[in-house]
């Protein structure tokens, strides 16, 4: 109820201010009818560019064609093409056709009726390449029902597992994500504008997974064959003094698959465990109405936004039965045969700005957002993982909370070039079926900038901020929870920041700095989370050496680590204490030279890029010779890429390319993992990722019609 | 060390000096008093090849009333200002009179500039005066390059080296071993920001983080029979969306990520230790994907029999 008269009220308020409209053809009033723009090289009539290319790759990596689609080797034929056209009546189109010829494609028509209509067809392909390593004893891999080989020999380990060689076949794991969208506008005068946009995301293929019977696990691959549909319908209402727009959300997911059913390859702990079922994402849906806009406000550059959103996401996929066994399943009834979830999310926000006196601005925000989970409760016994049936009802726990963020900012402008602002922030986030009811949090901070001449610029920021959780109940759950154990998300946290940045641009070098730094320290917690600490460094400086000839360096540090703890305890043993200590490093350095026009005709760029992550995790244990460090965690790429163009003519370009990056990966929680390594996780035994590809390219490229210029 | 420290400033300070003084000395133009006689025509007298591309942008359609060059309108002199004064001959050992200036090395005020661009785009980029970008005073062609047909910012392929320009961290960010496929072109930092600013947080373009998430990810929001409660509340408890050294973009390692959060009794509370590896008793709950081993369905199950979230 309280949610429909907020939308009326913002409703009414929106629409009083929108009705305050005023605006000028030209705002200066000056008398332009002697500009002829004669000049005034407009676009007419047809042009574009057409590239036609090959792609050589030497290895096979699906590392490195993660997101490029170039995972296996082999040679790649490449079109690309964008062209445009325009008439003096004000129609256009235009287009943008990339790399047709890879995963990767892309398309992309736009077309209209200047200041009348606009519209937009898209195209979209995403590969998401992930293990090319992989093996796994199921057939049928990619559908819902996986099977095991006949002769299959179940164990109670792997080691035992005695067909596990000869079934094991190689199976890639990665998806395709293809998008389709459309979108159209229409302009009804300078004001009103109605649109719509629409995209349909197609997401097959497979991902990684686990599965597990009671305290025996194994992987395999999970499929996946799902699309998520997205519209967006609304109106702006433009007016002098700001804009009023309401706008309709809906997000439809829908899932091709329920649940994938899988073969036991261990020895059943129960009759008729042969086989388990998972249930996969269920379809759902989700709703968003939204007001929201601005004001410009008659006194003190003032600048009041607001927004008022209300949605639901409901779900309502059928259950599946609760096991696959029906021996385990006959003392359990549904309580109901699907889950009817219904979730309402409202989001109020609104910001002012003011600038009071010419060096003084002051700026204040409030937001609000409630998730409220409405689904009716659920409690019953269950079959735990195939296997045993569970009488004891669990009960389905429901969480809402409502987010509430007041937020204020001061800035003076003591001189030109001296800027200080303060500002603060406080935010109460309410939990339900939770350990802590409420946490508070007080955020403070302090910021100086210094413009000065040449392009020297300097800021620099800190703070401090302080999360009260108040009383912390753990909730009664079995196994009990250790009582000193604290969520790092609902306990009290004391937080030092700071950060500050440098840009200068003296004669034609340019200078750019950024650092962050935070400091964490958990203060109640005497187990989970006890401190973090992030340091974040990174610099590019950029030389023009002359117009031609552009180089740079860059570089970066960041240094990120916890500390946590915890108790291992077991009814029929000492308790022991642990600790963990991690700590990531991550550094980059890279460097190029771009030269162009070399005799008019000739481009040449050069860039490389080195990274590498290092994770150091240390334990403490009792007795002390079980902890010690972790290997290290460590990632390292070199990447070099080579390019020339080179003008045949005004309309002819040929360009070469040849790219070549090596990456090697340790890493102690795959590395040695051999499909029967541990013995109760039958492993699809992914190797870390190792690869050094070459990328050789070749492309012709063709402008046609239009005014061809040096520029292009 | 406080010796090394002044040898290195020292030479900066005075190279910086050297550098700023010129424009120290330089006094404040006044503001140009008039427009010019002809508009773009005048313009074009002198500026030509590094103008000209914005006769293929959208600014420069004579049909459409809203842009500078729309009939009637302003053309240069729209972002420029009045350039009557400009269009004079300086004397003698004069500065000629400047426009309204963009970008990087301009002498108008970064706040003049975007209000030059705000009269117009007030409405349609929404709500800049709440932004980070608006409070750090960054300029609209610190991003823009409005007289370039493909303005690097509104290309994908191109963005995030845009943004990079300012946001290092966040770029370097992008070679981390597990990311978004930003440094690929996939995807843009605006598929998931508003730069222009917004009433959310960290400038999202969606209410809250994991609205902006479900956009690519809608699997994971449920409602699920079983639920996990970070997921609901916000995807940042687990993931570092910007990038990470850990599978799915996680803050951390399981099983050290889960036991910050679960340390039951039994085997929640064994501690992830070396003596797991291969090489000694291969651990379930270390190696492979830790916890998620048998507890996969970190995200909600709705399955019936899911409550331990491993069905």
């Amino acid at each position: 109820m309280m949610h429909k008269q907020s939308l009326i009220l913002a409703l009414a308020v929106g629409t009083a201010l929108a009705a305050a409209d005023a605006r000028a053809a030209n705002s200066a009033g000056v008398d332009t009818s002697e500009w002829k723009c004669e000049s005034c090289p407009f676009q007419t009539g047809y042009e574009a560019d057409a590239e036609l290319g090959a792609l050589y790759v030497d290895d096979d990596s699906a590392k490195f064609g993660e997101y490029n689609g170039l995972d296996e080797k082999g040679g790649y034929a490449d079109i690309s093409a964008n062209g445009s056209g325009r008439s003096e009546s004000g129609t256009y189109y235009g287009y943008d056709l990339i790399d047709l010829g890879l995963d990767t494609r892309e398309a992309e028509v736009v077309f209209g009726m200047e200041g009348t209509i606009e519209g937009s067809l898209r195209y979209d392909e995403l590969p998401h390449r992930v293990w090319d390593t992989t093996v796994t004893p199921f057939s049928q891999s990619g559908s819902d029902s996986l099977v095991l080989p006949s002769d299959w020999v179940r164990a109670s380990g792997t080691a035992g597992m005695s067909a596990l060689g000869r079934s094991l076949a190689p199976v890639d794991i990665g998806r395709d994500r293809t998008t389709y969208g459309a979108g159209l506008a229409y302009l009804l005068g300078t004001q009103f504008e109605f649109y719509a946009d629409y995209d349909r995301q197609e997401i097959e293929g497979n991902r990684l997974a686990p599965g597990a019977f009671l305290l025996q696990a194994f992987q395999y691959a999970e499929p996946v064959d799902a699309t998520h549909d997205q519209v967006e319908v609304g109106a702006i209402y433009r007016f002098a003094q700001g804009f009023t727009r309401v706008s309709w959300y809906l997000s439809d997911y829908d899932n091709a698959l329920s649940g994938v059913t899988f073969d036991n390859p261990y020895t059943p702990g129960a009759p008729d465990t042969t086989q388990g079922r998972k249930a996969l994402a269920p379809d759902s849906k989700a709703y968003l109405i939204a007001l929201d806009g601005n004001f410009l406000l008659p006194w003190w550059k003032g600048v009041l936004s607001y927004r008022v959103a209300d949605g639901k996401t409901t779900q309502d996929q059928g259950f599946l039965p609760f096991s696959t066994s029906a021996a385990l399943t006959g003392g359990l009834a549904l309580p109901r045969s699907s889950l009817d979830g219904e979730l309402r999310n409202r989001h109020y926000r609104a910001s002012l700005s003011l600038q009071p006196h010419p060096r003084l601005r002051v700026r204040g925000g409030y937001r609000y957002d409630e998730r409220d989970d409405r689904t009716a409760a659920f409690s019953s016994g269950f079959v735990e993982m195939d296997s045993a049936e569970v009488t004891v009802p669990a009960s389905a726990v429901r969480y809402d909370y409502e987010r509430t963020r007041f937020d204020g900012l001061g800035e003076l402008r003591i001189l030109d070039w001296l800027h200080v602002a303060v500002g603060g922030e406080t935010d109460q986030v309410k939990r339900t079926n939770q350990a802590s009811k409420e946490t508070q949090e007080e955020r403070a901070y302090g910021r100086v900038r210094l413009r000065l001449p040449g392009s020297l610029e300097f800021s620099a920021a800190g703070g401090q901020s302080r999360i009260d959780a108040g009383e912390y109940t753990v909730n009664p759950v079995v196994p009990p929870e250790n009582p000193l154990l604290r969520k790092y998300n609902q306990t009290d946290r004391d937080r030092d920041f700071a950060e500050g940045r440098l840009s200068w641009s003296p004669w034609k070098l340019s200078l750019v700095m950024q650092a962050d730094y935070a400091s964490d320290d958990y203060r109640r917690s005497t187990y989970g989370l006890l401190s973090g600490r992030d340091e974040r460094y990174a610099g590019t400086i950029s030389w023009a050496v002359t117009d031609a000839v552009t180089t740079y360096l860059t570089g970066s540090y960041q240094k990120m680590s916890t500390e946590q703890a915890g108790e291992e305890v077991f009814p029929s043993a000492p308790s022991r204490k642990w600790t963990v200590s991690h700590q990531d490093e991550f550094t980059t350095a890279g460097g190029g030279l771009l030269w162009r026009d070399i005799l008019g005709k000739l481009d040449l760029s050069v860039d490389y890029t080195f990274a590498r992550s290092k994770g150091l995790i240390d334990t403490t244990a009792v007795p002390s010779s079980a902890g010690g460090p972790f290997p290290q965690l460590d990632t390292e790429m070199d990447s070099v890429r080579l390019r020339a163009s080179y003008d045949v003519s005004d309309r002819l370009t040929v360009a070469a390319a040849w790219t070549w990056e090596e990456y090697d990966t340790s890493d102690w929680q795959i590395e040695g993992v051999q499909p029967a390594t541990i013995r109760n996780v039958l492993s699809m035994s992914p190797d870390p990722y190792r690869y050094d590809v070459n990328v050789i390219g070749l492309s012709f490229s063709y402008h046609f019609g239009g005014r061809v210029t040096d520029e292009e | 060390m406080r010796r090394r420290v002044w040898s290195l400033a020292l030479p900066v300070v005075a190279l910086w000096c050297l550098q700023a003084l010129p424009a120290l000395a330089q006094e404040e133009a006044d503001e140009a008093p008039a427009y010019s006689r002809n508009g773009a025509d005048t313009c074009l007298r002198c500026h030509g090849e590094e103008v000209v591309g914005i006769f293929r942008t959208k600014h420069a359609q004579p049909n459409d009333p809203r842009t500078p060059f729309g009939h009637g309108q302003l053309q240069c002199e729209a972002c420029h200002g009045p350039g009557g004064a400009h269009t004079k001959r300086p004397k003698k050992g004069e500065e000629r009179t400047p426009v309204i200036q963009f970008g990087e090395g301009a002498v108008t005020p970064v706040r003049q500039q975007n209000e030059m661009c705000l009269g117009c785009h007030n409405s349609y980029v929404g709500d800049w005066h709440t932004s980070a970008h608006d409070d750090n005073e960054v300029g609209c062609a610190d991003c823009h390059s409005s007289h370039d047909p493909r303005d690097p910012v509104r290309t994908k392929a191109t963005q995030a080296e845009v943004c990079g320009g300012c946001h290092q961290i966040q770029k370097a960010n992008m070679l981390q071993p597990f990311a978004h496929p930003l440094r690929e072109g996939q995807m843009a930092c605006t598929s998931c920001h508003s730069p222009h600013g917004s009433l959310s947080e960290a400038s999202l373009k969606k209410d809250t983080i994991n609205q902006a998430c479900y956009e690519c990810h809608a699997d994971k929001r449920g409602p699920f029979l079983w639920e996990h409660q970070p997921v609901g509340e916000d995807c940042t408890l687990c993931h570092q969306p910007h990038g990470s050294a850990h599978p799915a973009m996680l803050a951390q390692r399981p099983p050290f990520l889960c036991q910050q959060c679960h340390g039951q009794e039994g085997h929640p509370s064994v501690p992830g230790l070396p003596s797991g590896l291969p090489g000694g008793t291969p651990s379930a709950s270390l190696l492979a994907v830790g916890c998620a081993n048998c507890h996969s369905q970190v995200h909600g199950s709705n399955h019936p029999s899911g409550a331990r979230l491993s069905r």
